[in-house]
């Protein structure tokens, strides 16, 4: 089980240095950190390709092709035969399966050449999509508004008329969906989810741990038995059994994503809340609090304006450590069949299904299945980093 | 102290009552109940109904979690398990016990190395060697740890294939002839087929030991005493090594009871495809089959091993820092 | 051998039983238990052993584990031969049994059991045990397996006890099979008497369902099998070894010891990754692939020499067969009517390219069905119908034919009068790749077309509601599941009569296509005609005479439309155990417990 609550800089002071804000020290000490400015190029990089995941990627999410399941990585020609340039091509491949061995075989088919177009357009009803950022506009809102701002413009395609030869630049999978385009349209579930949720649990976590710290006494109390029954409870069962009780609802892709973050939250705020709580109770003993108070300012306004921001710095590195963990959790539910469903995908999604499809013995024949598997390697690796780099730039004593 | 103490368990009684409330309650409102695997029967399409009925799962929910509080308080009873129909703690103990016979020996390596790695990050903190140490506790934890348990296992049927010997078992947690074998070869045995199993483990878990312990000495190495330590011009090792990491391991050691219920609620994943006959497939199986008395039980297992751990803690924590009294 | 006499000896003067002279069953020559003599079978069971009770397993592996430690069964299926409990010229085969006296036909029975046999403590089996088993498997409180086998219409089978080593059996009426009846309370065990009744009169169905749990020790388990219980370790293995009374009432045909290997290991695996592992890498003594890339590697291993045994791939069509049905409760108008229109049906049938299905879904592994029944269930197996054409043409001639005309902006086709479109959801139960594979080639096939199927992966429960779940008597009037069509299959009925009752009757709890008592069509009701026919004919020849009837109606109507079959694979390394020509998906049996059923899981 990862863990959820690195509880890593519980009790780092946030004190405010005068002069220069607390946050542009940070961000001086971060870019001393080498590591963690190439994690956040690496992210930015990731982010992108999932943001705009309908152009780069050169089929759709939902793309299927039953003739043409684990079909091995196209080869990338650029020279004809004479060894003349002419541009990135590719051949068809067929299958065929060899009755003796039970091996597959895939024929390279060399009588044609089927070039590789950049910019392409394709203007068929099911190719067309939505860009970014509209399609994060819920689709009820954008009929309403009378936005359709379909776009047909892809990154790059294969020039075949007939349409029967398909690009596969990173292989393909138990369906016949592009390994590449899949990972492009998984990594908008697998790297969405994990801030989603660690942004709810963090959002629980303040106000039920500010709300805990300020106001103490019997609110404390019931907050903070409420946490260590969560604790108390494995996060694995919470984890398995809530999910297996929305699993059999049978929901929509979009619900489903939604229930996965509220499960990673419900499991994820009890450790924030008690870090969070800590803080605000040495917080309220402040000059500040007891001058906002002077002034007649509401309780409310007292934890929003002026406890919680004091828990900033925290929290932005909890974030950052909270997220990759998240990422992991959500492909330990796909591995139990009980993350984000088909046709949706995410990369945990894909590397369990490439387990249990393709498992021990095509780790070696069909190692282009398990390519979503160094995405996951490559963003948890890079939020971790990001997390310590934040970690020592807000931390004080930690300064170079 | 003994005070404290009585204290603190009597306190976990609410909390205690209220976590396997909020469990049951978890399992209760997933659709259908046990008996609902059985609706799909060729032969006897009675068969979920009659065994609904048998177990009383037709009675609301509530008056069957009393049912079960009152056996677990009155006659320490924690019930019959509705798919093996045997005891649960039959059912469940062995397998807790080979889950703490993988996860002892993976939490203390885990501490050995991650302590080293962490005071070295620390004391030398942004050295090339920090980095690279740092991202070296990350490869593991970065792994889902199925993954990396499948790689291993087919790492495992290769060499096997190629060599006609197993350099690594692919599964399992004993060899057949188990029983057959003297005690000493008994202990090698385990140990060999441990050890995948306990590589993902402890890679998965490197990282954040590490931090907590880097953490440690950072915040230790900034404290007043070693400043003064300093002043007073002790060498640098005594300082470091004398009374920061002293300092930092006791507070390491302090926090060793929060991880008691971890040692037996199982390895996750790992266990599934290394063939470890640990708590997690039974766990995952009883919540799929909504077996509701064997997933109570663990819980109720865990739930009070972790309120004893915390308890350990604190006291750990009074005997070793003596500002702390109860 | 003398260290066994004196055993027996021994154990006689405690019991103060007289042991009369064995009066031993001898294996048939045909059947070739011995080939293999020392040693041990190596064998993975998917999902953990939850009892070491032979008599309350709860699932098929385990069965199929227990059966080598349970009694005896009076009659055994001839897997060689007919299959069945009878041999061709009708007379029973006997195992247990000594003589069996039809008293009315398919009926009522006195049988006369072998004298001598011996549970694995020396008390020898008689007529006490046969009642405590009926008493205890009929009381529903004991949650046995085989209750259900312990009733006829709701009223329980009568026993009475006619002597020592005779008793008779009464059913309710007569029944196809009846032996059957009697065989499904005793094959998964009968229970040692000496052991469970005192049990059962102290503590009643509690004091069973307590007893030989996980925690039992194995010396305590008595066997009435080739093999005996001898260490379990939970989640990890089950080792049995050898019985030696056994090999005094069951006899070799060439006279050698029986059972032949001494240890049989039987290794719980929770992945199949794992399990395949240790079957490619020779821990394992027999595996029946179900998927290309499983038979693939197993390929590999044998051929490169990694393990020694022989992999039969492509032996024949499975028990298993994949079908549509359509719900004909949908609450769509449109789509209501299309569902119930046979020529629907028939066209979407013929625009079905059965030969991708097997190449997709399958790797070329696998036959196109023509009914919801194959080969292996033979002579069940509809000889009268031929295999379904493809002719996508003739298929959308047959929907215009009905209406839908004109194809509409997103090429569907459509009613013009109504407005209904060709358009459908298909769904399969979630994890199932096969399934999987067949709705979405069936959607790209007949895309073209202009009939837009929508491959669906549904949760289990859905699934399984969809076929089970009633219908809502509210407003609505829908289905538990108000889905559209679904993929499901069936996998190995009775061999002696693949009936499926309860799925082709009208309101049965598996018809999964019309849950309605009174909307029905008139071929609805002729199917359930035949269907109580077919189950009160007892001639063998008219049984099968009524099921082609049957299956030819059902084409007809297509109330299931028969996908494909994935075909039967079996890997062993002991050599010759099952001989080849009797090898198909229906025959795999214990190779040293006459009748004991092992089951390959193919899910439904």
């Amino acid at each position: 089980m990862t863990r959820t609550n690195p509880d890593v800089t519980e009790g780092a002071p946030t004190r405010q240095e005068t002069g220069k804000s607390l946050f542009s020290i940070a961000w001086k000490q971060f870019l001393k950190h080498p590591l963690a400015r190439a994690s956040l190029f690496i992210l930015g990089f990731l982010y992108l390709l999932a943001a705009f995941a309908d152009f780069f990627a050169p089929y759709p999410e939902n793309f299927l092709n039953a003739y043409a399941t684990f079909q091995p990585p196209n080869k990338i020609r650029y020279r004809d035969q004479d060894n003349r340039w002419v541009g990135p091509y590719i051949y068809q491949m067929t299958k065929s399966i060899d009755m003796q061995t039970f091996e597959e075989i895939w024929t390279v088919d060399e009588s044609r050449r089927y070039p590789i177009k950049f910019f392409v357009r394709r203007e068929g009803v099911r190719e067309r999509y939505v860009p970014f950022p509209v399609n994060l506009i819920p689709i009820g809102l954008r009929h309403k508004l009378g936005i359709k701002p379909w776009a047909t413009l892809h990154l790059f395609g294969v020039d075949d008329p007939s349409d029967r030869t398909k690009l596969y630049l990173w292989g393909s999978d138990d369906v016949g969906s592009d390994v590449f385009s899949k990972i492009l349209f998984g990594a908008r579930v697998s790297l969405t989810i994990g801030i989603v949720a660690a942004l709810v649990s963090i959002a629980i976590g303040m106000i039920m741990g500010g709300i805990a710290g300020y106001f103490g006494g019997w609110i404390d109390e019931l907050i903070m038995r409420f946490v260590e029954v969560l604790a108390a409870i494995p996060d694995l069962f919470l984890l398995i059994a809530l999910s297996a009780t929305f699993y059999p609802l049978n929901l929509p892709s979009s619900a489903l994503f939604t229930l996965i973050v509220i499960v990673l939250s419900t499991v994820g705020w009890g450790g924030i809340a008690r870090t969070v709580r800590g803080q605000v109770l040495s917080l309220k003993e402040r000059d500040f609090t007891a001058a906002a108070k002077a002034i007649g300012s509401s309780n409310g306004r007292i934890i929003v304006r002026h406890l919680l921001p004091n828990t900033l710095s925290y929290v932005i590195v909890v974030l950052s450590l909270i997220v990759p963990s998240f990422i992991l959790v959500e492909s330990v539910l796909s591995f139990f069949g009980l993350g984000i469903q088909p046709p949706a995908t995410s990369w945990g999604l894909m590397l369990s299904t490439a387990q249990a499809f393709a498992g021990v013995t095509g780790l070696t024949e069909r190692w282009w299945i398990y390519t979503p598997g160094i995405f996951i390697f490559t963003s948890v690796l890079t939020w971790n980093l990001l997390g310590d780099g934040l970690r020592d730039a807000f931390d004080p004593r930690s300064r170079q | 102290m003994f005070a404290f103490i009585v204290r603190r368990i009597v306190n976990l009684i609410p909390t205690f009552v209220l976590a396997t409330l909020v469990a049951w309650i978890v399992i209760e409102i997933a659709p259908g109940d046990f008996a609902t695997q059985f609706a799909f029967d060729q032969v006897d399409p009675n068969k979920a109904e009659r065994i609904r009925s048998v177990l009383g799962l037709d009675r609301p929910w509530y008056v069957r979690y009393l049912f079960w509080l009152r056996n677990l308080v009155v006659e320490g009873d924690l019930g019959t398990s509705l798919t093996s129909k045997g005891s649960v703690t039959a059912l469940i103990v062995p397998r807790m016990t080979n889950s703490l016979v993988l996860l002892l020996p993976a939490t203390i390596l885990t501490y050995l190395i991650a302590i080293p790695i962490g005071v070295y990050s620390a004391l030398r903190k942004y050295s090339l060697g920090d980095r690279v140490l740092t991202v070296f506790s990350l490869i593991g934890l970065a792994v889902p740890n199925f993954f990396l348990a499948l790689i291993f296992l087919a790492l495992s049927v290769q060499w096997f294939q190629a060599n006609g010997w197993f350099l690594v078992p692919t599964g399992g947690m004993t060899s057949t002839d188990y029983s057959d074998l003297t005690s000493f070869r008994q202990l090698t045995d385990v140990a060999w087929h441990m050890i995948v199993p306990l590589i993902v483990v402890v890679t998965s878990s490197l990282a954040f030991t590490t931090r907590i312990m880097r953490g440690e000495m950072l915040e230790i190495l900034g404290q007043d005493y070693i400043r003064t330590a300093r002043a007073k011009g002790l060498s640098e090792r005594v300082v470091n090594y004398k009374h920061a990491l002293r300092n930092a391991i006791i507070v390491i050691i302090s926090t060793i009871g929060g991880i008691l219920p971890g040692l037996i609620s199982g390895a996750g994943t790992v266990e599934f495809v290394t063939g470890w006959p640990g708590i997690t497939p039974l766990f995952i199986r009883s919540i799929f089959a909504q077996d509701v008395y064997v997933i109570m039980a663990l819980l109720t297992i865990l739930t009070l091993l972790l309120m004893i751990g915390n308890l350990i803690s604190d006291l750990a924590l009074a005997l070793i820092d003596p500002r702390i009294r109860y | 051998m003398h260290r066994i006499v004196v055993h027996l000896f021994v154990l006689a003067s405690l019991t103060l039983a007289v042991s009369a002279l064995a009066q031993s069953y001898q294996w048939p020559a045909e059947y070739a238990p011995t080939l293999k003599q020392g040693g041990t079978i190596q064998e993975t069971t998917f999902g953990d052993i939850g009892t070491l009770n032979p008599y309350l397993t709860s699932s098929a592996n385990e069965t199929a584990i227990f059966n080598g430690v349970a009694g005896p069964s009076i009659v055994l299926r001839d897997w060689a031969g007919t299959r069945s409990f009878k041999k061709a010229d009708g007379s029973f085969n006997l195992y247990w049994g000594k003589e069996i006296e039809e008293v009315v036909p398919e009926q009522e029975f006195i049988i006369t059991v072998r004298e001598g046999w011996k549970w694995s403590d020396g008390v020898e089996m008689t007529t006490d045990d046969v009642l405590a088993t009926y008493t205890i498997v009929g009381d529903p409180e004991v949650e046995s397996n085989d209750f259900s086998c312990s009733v006829v219409d709701e009223e329980p089978v009568e026993v009475e006890i006619l002597g020592k080593y005779q008793y008779r059996v009464r059913l309710a009426k007569p029944q196809v099979n009846a032996i059957s009846q009697n065989e499904c309370v005793t094959t998964n065990g009968l229970m040692p008497a000496h052991i469970f009744m005192p049990v059962y009169e102290a503590q009643g169905a509690e004091g069973i369902k307590t007893m030989w749990g996980v925690d039992a020790d194995p010396s305590e388990i008595i066997s009435g099998g080739p093999y005996m219980i001898t260490e379990f370790r939970p989640g990890e293995r089950l080792v049995l070894e050898a019985n030696p009374s056994y090999g005094e009432f069951v006899q070799a045909a060439d006279g050698s010891p029986i059972p032949g290997p001494d240890r049989w290991v039987v290794t719980v695996t929770e992945d199949q990754n794992q399990e395949l592992s240790r079957v490619v890498t020779g821990q394992a003594s027999f595996y029946w692939p179900t998927t290309l890339d499983q038979v693939r590697a197993l390929r590999e291993a044998v051929d490169g020499g990694t393990i020694s045994g022989t992999l039969n791939a492509n032996i024949g069509p499975d028990t298993l067969v994949d079908f549509i049905t359509y719900n004909f409760n949908n609450t769509d108008p449109c789509k209501q009517a299309m569902f119930r229109s046979p020529t629907f049906k028939s066209a979407i049938s013929i625009m079905i390219d059965r030969n991708a299905l097997v190449q997709a879904a399958l790797g070329g592994l696998g036959f196109p069905a023509k009914d919801w029944n194959n080969a292996s269930a033979a002579p069940f197996d509809a000889p009268n119908l031929d295999p379904f054409d493809f002719d996508p043409e003739q298929g959308v001639a047959m929907i215009r034919s009905l209406g839908f005309t004109e194809l509409d902006a997103d090429g569907v086709l459509m009613n013009p009068e109504t407005g209904c479109r060709v358009e459908f959801d298909l769904q399969f139960n979630s994890g199932n790749e096969r399934r999987g594979q067949e709705a979405l080639v069936t959607s790209q096939t007949l895309a073209p077309y202009g009939v837009k199927i929508n491959p669906r992966e549904v949760s289990f429960e859905i699934w399984v509601n969809s076929i089970v779940g009633d219908l809502d008597f509210d407003e609505t009037g829908a289905r538990t599941v108000d889905y559209d069509a679904q993929i499901w299959g069936l996998a190995g009925g009775d061999v002696d009569n693949p009936n499926f009752d309860n799925g082709l009757r009208i309101n049965s709890n598996l018809n999964s296509w019309n849950k309605s008592k009174s909307d029905v069509e008139a071929w609805e009701i002729l199917m359930d005609r035949l269907t109580v026919k077919m189950a009160d004919t007892l001639d063998l020849q008219e049984r099968v005479a009524v099921y082609n009837e049957r299956a030819a109606l059902m084409r007809e109507y297509l109330p299931m439309t028969p996908l494909i079959s994935p075909a039967f694979h079996i890997y062993t390394d002991l050599s010759g155990l099952w001989p080849l020509e009797a090898l198909d998906a229906n025959s795999i049996e214990s190779p040293y417990r006459p009748g004991g059923f092992r089951e390959h899981l193919a899910s439904p």
